[in-house]
């Protein structure tokens, strides 16, 4: 049946559980590094294969200028080199694959995290679901393999092309966050995913907390409901159902969330501040303290928030706003010391 | 001696194969229609043999057919052999109202064994159903259960058939029987095939369980074998009426031409009338019925439907007795009447009407169904649905109730807000969103409609929006297909909400605006008012509300009046009820609203208001006509033609058909040349208007354009010479003639989204933020769902410092859940604080800073409001 024209049900209450769920402060642990690596697969036309040249060079850009990421280790592999040869490194085969994913994890840290991205074309039949590449075509199995050097690591798989949902069951485990565009192989049309998964990156409207970071799930949330909105406008049916698993059960949530099954590791999976790249601890002993007393207060209001339900409304908005005004003051002489500073 | 002896037996030989070959024919004759020939064989027949039955009975089926009535009775009373034509004598005597020498007619049937005597028993227990003696009857029905089991295949067609009736009636207490009974019919026509009897039971049977069109393919089976079988044209008839489709009446006039004395016909037709306000034509068929048939129930049902839609409750209540003299039980009266008055909008009527059927007989699931429905239409959820539960369970074949059950468990997914006349009823996923706007329009409408009219309706009003229009349909008939936008029945309104059609399809606040007006209407005149009165009229309130709202002149209207295919005023709810072509229904509402456009600018309001009384009192449209405008309505049919082409002679004029004009893909060239010689002709400007357009050819295009506006300077259609005006003289940098255009345009038109952002964007290019916001106020009472048109409008008004604009469109982009939550609460706040209520921005922020605690900007609102009490 045709969507109808009403707001998306349960958003809203999907982002409120997200948004009310853990805060992380700012940039104070000591955490592993981002390896993203970005591969386009082949176009089939010069329409597809200029659209995902410029999503995987927006993404490239926004992920070193905007969320932190050091430029040498966001590596952008594409079906033509040669067209943009600053920004892309290699072609997109399996082998240059298996070769850089093998050179990042040798010098990837125990704690580090590794953000794959592929954009293109993908397909599926009875025995494996490939993404179209020059050459032999990737299957979750080629990856399985390829991604052997990252015991340790906190490995993201977003696989933003049709057919891509066939991914998700055979790479799904602990310490993974597998994000797909399609639940299942059967669909088959060219998404618009990796439009509105890139545009979380590059624009401010997927920061759905405000916290100046992007998480994984931020940017599933952000680029599923902007889909559906999408669909909605065109009136059209919906042909792809993105779904997101980080519970390593092999099933995907096309609502994930906070309160699970999925959604808690990729709300952990952060970019853009200084989570997205190694610790800053700033030098000044006073701002150091701020900034534990802020985490204290932080994290006085993700315990109240656990005790919510317990809780008449009233009584809870109550203290809530102690906190915040208390959060808000301690960010104020944040601010005013570090612009001080500057 | 012996050669005469010789002779008599050569006569007796000859004459016997004769006597059957002649009834042989004449059956021949009845069963193709050709009653004439056939009366004449069978009498014939009669008079070389008065002992033959089958003779008799041939004579007497044709003469009930043709409605001989008392003809039939003669014959039947001459048979030397008295059991044998008992049943016989029984039907007739039924249908000449006679019902207790009927009784003893059947009873001898039975009793003496006749060879029809099952038929005999099934004519029994119908008779005493229809007395009122239902268990005796459901008794006799039942034992034919066991007469089909024991004959074991053995039962001759006329046999079955009378099986097939009895289950048919064990069916209302029993549904599955209904399948045994199709059985019986489907075998009785197997065993005789040439026989129409079992084909028009099946069409029956089908027509009772809705299937409209199995029952008319069924009847159209018979009438191919026989075009006068009136049993056949009665089902045709009646199921054409089930449809609503047009042709019932001169199928029944086929069939009084085959029998004038025909009861049920006579009674469709005067339930006809009442429909129409026809009271006067309606007894009249009800008493022609009754005069043949002084006990005829559907004739009684009838007539005491025209007392009751007259008001004469006195005259009512006499009829509606002596029905129940003959059949203490007969629910069907009230059931019938309960639908009578649905059909004519008496919703609280139908309630009562049907609630006196059940008491009559619980076992009436149509009355059980008709009471759920329209307690449903008064706004009686909770009763309703369990009424309407009861009648389905009693006739799970009706998919009205299903429908309308299925519907029901969606409810819980409404949400009721209320306002201070107003009950809103609104979908979960829409509600926030729709009460915003909807709230403020509705109070607004009630105002304005209670003061034009000097009265209050009963309250609340329940306004009922739904996002599907299937829903919406089941709601207003049980099934879906409804082509309206919106229905009121009274105190209850329901309409789709905006959610429910494509963008640009309507205004939802003008149909709102609409249906309140009927709300008024229905309650000023106790649900009297006739449906063109009411529906002009809500047209008229929509344009006095807002320009450009309600029905517009456009060029298929200017055909229609051209060429004298729009009804005259007296003969308006025919263009509504039953239009000659389905756009009639459209042209009548924007006729019927310039009807009172005229009255009003004539005779003044109150003329209006005062009509509206004269409904209530039980007058008629003829006489308010002459009564409170002093002119005959006849007159007024004139003087209102008159006024029409005089109002659009300039349109017209350039409606004269010249010839063949290009068609609407004509090439640019063919358009020119035909427009030079047709200068006035204004399909022929509009259409090389708009190819001049298309291919950029702005300045050769505005010729003609304005031509077609000097031709017809009321068009707002979507072709509208301004629309395209408009883009011209925006491409060409004159933004106040772009902005003058659609001005103009929007005045004619109230469903032109495109038109209202367009202008919002030149005023806004022109530095008049005010007037901006003003369209796309406009814009938003026709798709209130684009976010982005909402942050611009919020803007806007805070621009202009208008605060509570701008909290309401804050409000809707938070209703229609954007993306970023948190900072679409953080605006609302800022909104709030502006427009001085610190409450609801506390509120408002507290809700970002709850989705987004690290949000910096929302944790600085939140110490300047508070550093602000």
């Amino acid at each position: 049946m045709i969507q109808g024209r009403v707001p998306i049900a349960g958003a809203r209450v999907l982002l409120a559980t997200l948004l009310t769920g853990i805060v992380f402060p700012l940039g104070l642990q000591a955490q592993g590094e981002t390896h993203a690596i970005i591969v386009v697969g082949l176009g089939g036309s010069a329409q597809y294969r200029e659209r995902f040249h410029n999503q995987a060079a927006a993404l490239k850009a926004a992920l070193t200028e905007r969320h932190g990421i050091p430029a040498e280790n966001v590596i952008y592999l594409g079906e033509r080199p040669e067209d943009a040869p600053d920004v892309i490194a290699d072609k997109s085969t399996r082998a240059n694959l298996f070769r850089v994913l093998g050179e990042v994890g040798a010098r990837a840290q125990p704690m580090d995290r590794l953000l794959l991205v592929l954009i293109g074309h993908g397909t599926s039949d009875r025995n494996e679901a490939q993404f179209n590449i020059s050459g032999p075509d990737l299957t979750p199995s080629d990856l399985q393999t390829a991604l052997i050097p990252f015991p340790t690591q906190t490995i993201a798989l977003v696989h933003t092309g049709s057919a891509s949902g066939g991914f998700l069951t055979p790479l799904s485990g602990p310490n993974r966050v597998i994000i797909t565009a399609t639940r299942t192989g059967r669909e088959r049309n060219a998404t618009e995913f990796p439009e509105f998964f890139v545009e979380a990156f590059t624009d401010d409207g997927a920061d759905l907390d405000h916290d100046e970071r992007i998480s994984l799930l931020e940017a599933f949330l952000y680029a599923r409901q902007e889909v559906e909105r999408r669909y909605q406008e065109q009136n059209e049916l919906l042909t792809e159902h993105a779904i997101l698993d980080d519970n390593g059960d092999g099933e995907g949530s096309h609502d994930a969330g906070l309160t699970g099954p999925d959604g808690l590791l990729a709300a952990t999976f952060q970019l853009g501040g200084a989570a997205g790249t190694s610790a800053q601890t700033p030098d000044d002993p006073e701002l150091v303290r701020l900034y534990e007393e802020r985490v204290e207060i932080q994290e006085s209001i993700s315990q109240l928030r656990a005790v919510r339900d317990a809780l008449a409304e009233d009584a809870y908005l109550a203290e809530m706003e102690e906190l915040l005004v208390e959060l808000a003051l301690k960010t104020r002489e944040i601010r005013a010391l570090e612009g001080g500073n500057e | 001696m012996r050669p005469v002896g010789s002779l008599w037996v050569l006569l007796f030989l000859w004459a016997l194969p004769v006597d059957g070959q002649t009834v042989t024919e004449a059956d021949e004759d009845l069963r193709s229609g050709n009653y004439e020939d056939a009366e004449r064989t069978f009498r014939r027949a009669l008079r070389d043999d008065p002992s033959s039955l089958s003779a008799r009975r041939g004579l007497i089926e044709v003469l009930v057919t043709t409605g001989e009535y008392d003809d039939a009775r003669s014959v039947a009373l001459e048979a030397p052999e008295p059991v044998g034509i008992a049943n016989s004598l029984g039907e007739v005597l039924v249908l000449s109202g006679k019902l207790d020498e009927a009784d003893a007619a059947f009873r001898r049937a039975i009793d003496g064994n006749a060879p029809d005597a099952l038929t005999a028993e099934a004519n029994l227990a119908e008779l005493l159903f229809n007395r009122g003696e239902l268990d005796e009857a459901m008794r006799r029905f039942d034992r034919f259960i066991d007469v089909y089991n024991a004959a074991d295949g053995r039962l001759r067609a006329a046999e079955l058939v009378a099986v097939g009736r009895a289950m048919s009636y064990l069916g209302r207490t029993t549904p599955v029987l209904f399948h045994d009974a199709l059985k019986a019919y489907d075998e009785a026509s197997g065993v005789d095939p040439g026989w129409a009897e079992p084909l028009v039971r099946v069409g029956a049977l089908f027509l009772s369980k809705y299937d409209s069109q199995s029952a008319q393919t069924e009847f159209n089976k018979v009438l191919a074998l026989n075009p006068r079988h009136p049993a056949a044209l009665l089902g045709l008839a009646e199921a054409l009426e089930f449809d609503n489709a047009p042709g019932a009446s001169n199928v029944l006039n086929r069939l009084l031409e085959v029998n004038p004395n025909h009861a049920e016909a006579r009674a469709l037709l005067a339930a006809q009338h009442l429909t129409r306000e026809g009271h006067a034509e309606a007894r009249a068929e009800a008493e022609k019925a009754l005069g043949v048939n002084p006990n005829a129930l559907v004739a009684l049902t009838a007539l005491a439907g025209s007392h009751m839609l007259a008001g004469d409750d006195a005259d009512f209540r006499e009829v509606r007795s002596r029905a129940l003299t003959i059949n203490p039980r007969y629910a069907a009266l009230d059931a019938t009447l309960a639908e009578l008055s649905v059909r004519t909008r008496r919703y609280a009527q139908a309630v009562t009407r049907a609630k006196a059927a059940i008491e009559l007989d619980s076992a009436s699931w149509e009355a059980w169904g008709l009471l759920g429905l329209n307690e449903l239409r008064l706004g009686n959820i909770e009763v309703g649905n369990a009424h309407l539960e009861r009648a389905f369970e009693g006739d799970p074949y009706n998919p009205w109730f299903k429908n309308t059950l299925d519907l029901l468990d969606t409810f819980e997914r409404f949400e009721s807000i209320s306002t201070e006349h107003f009950e809103l009823f609104l979908h979960g996923t829409e509600s926030d969103l729709l009460a915003t706007y909807l709230a403020p329009i509705a109070e607004e409408a009630y105002d304005s409609l209670s003061r034009r009219y000097g009265v209050e309706p009963p309250l609340p009003v329940r306004a009922e929006l739904f996002p599907s229009h299937a829903d919406f349909s089941v709601r207003t008939l049980g099934e879906p297909g409804l082509g309206a936008l919106g229905v009121s029945f009274g105190s209850v309104l329901v309409m789709d909400s905006p959610g429910a059609r494509e963008l640009g399809d309507y205004n939802w606040a003008s149909v709102f605006w609409h249906e309140l007006a009927h709300t008024f209407h229905l309650g000023m005149t106790d649900h009297r008012v006739p449906r063109w009165f009411s529906e002009g009229l809500a047209v008229h309130e929509q344009r006095k509300a807002r320009p450009g709202w309600g029905h517009q002149p456009d060029i298929p209207f200017l055909r229609a009046l051209r060429d004298g295919d729009l009804k005259k005023v007296s003969d308006l709810d025919d263009g509504f009820m039953r239009p000659d072509y389905p756009q009639q229904v459209i042209f009548s509402y924007y006729q019927a609203s310039l009807v009172f456009q005229v009255i009003e600018e004539r005779y003044g309001f109150d003329a209006i208001r005062n009509m509206l009384e004269g409904y209530r009192r039980g007058e008629t449209t003829v006489d308010l006509f002459e009564s409170v405008l002093d002119k005959p309505l006849e007159e007024f049919d004139d003087e209102f033609d008159d006024y029409l082409k005089t109002r659009f002679s300039g349109p017209l004029r350039g409606l004269v058909e010249v010839g063949d004009p290009p068609g609407a893909t004509a090439n640019t060239s063919d358009l020119e040349n035909f427009v030079l010689g047709n200068p006035g002709d204004l399909v022929g400007r509009l259409r090389l208007g708009a190819a001049l357009i298309r291919e950029q050819r702005f300045d050769d295009a505005k010729p003609h354009l304005d031509a077609a506006l000097r031709i017809f300077p009321e068009y707002g259609g979507a072709d509208s010479p301004y629309w395209y005006l408009a883009q011209i003289h925006r491409a060409e940098g004159d933004l106040e003639r772009a902005a003058a255009a659609l001005e103009r345009l929007t005045d004619f038109s109230e469903s032109n989204y495109a038109a209202f952002v367009m202008q919002a964007d030149l005023l806004e290019q022109l530095g008049r933020p005010e007037q901006a916001a003003r369209s796309l106020d406009k814009a938003v009472l026709i798709w209130p769902y684009d976010i982005d048109l909402h942050l611009r409008l919020a803007e806007l008004h805070s621009q202009v410092s208008f605060f509570e604009g701008a909290v309401r469109e804050r409000s809707a982009v938070v209703a229609l859940n954007p993306t970023d939550m948190a900072e679409a609460l953080y605006l609302l706040a800022v909104a709030h604080q502006d427009a001085g209520d610190r409450m609801s921005a506390r509120r408002a922020i507290l809700q970002a800073l709850d989705l987004a605690p690290n949000y910096e900007e929302a944790l600085e609102l939140l110490l300047e409001i508070r550093a602000g009490r």
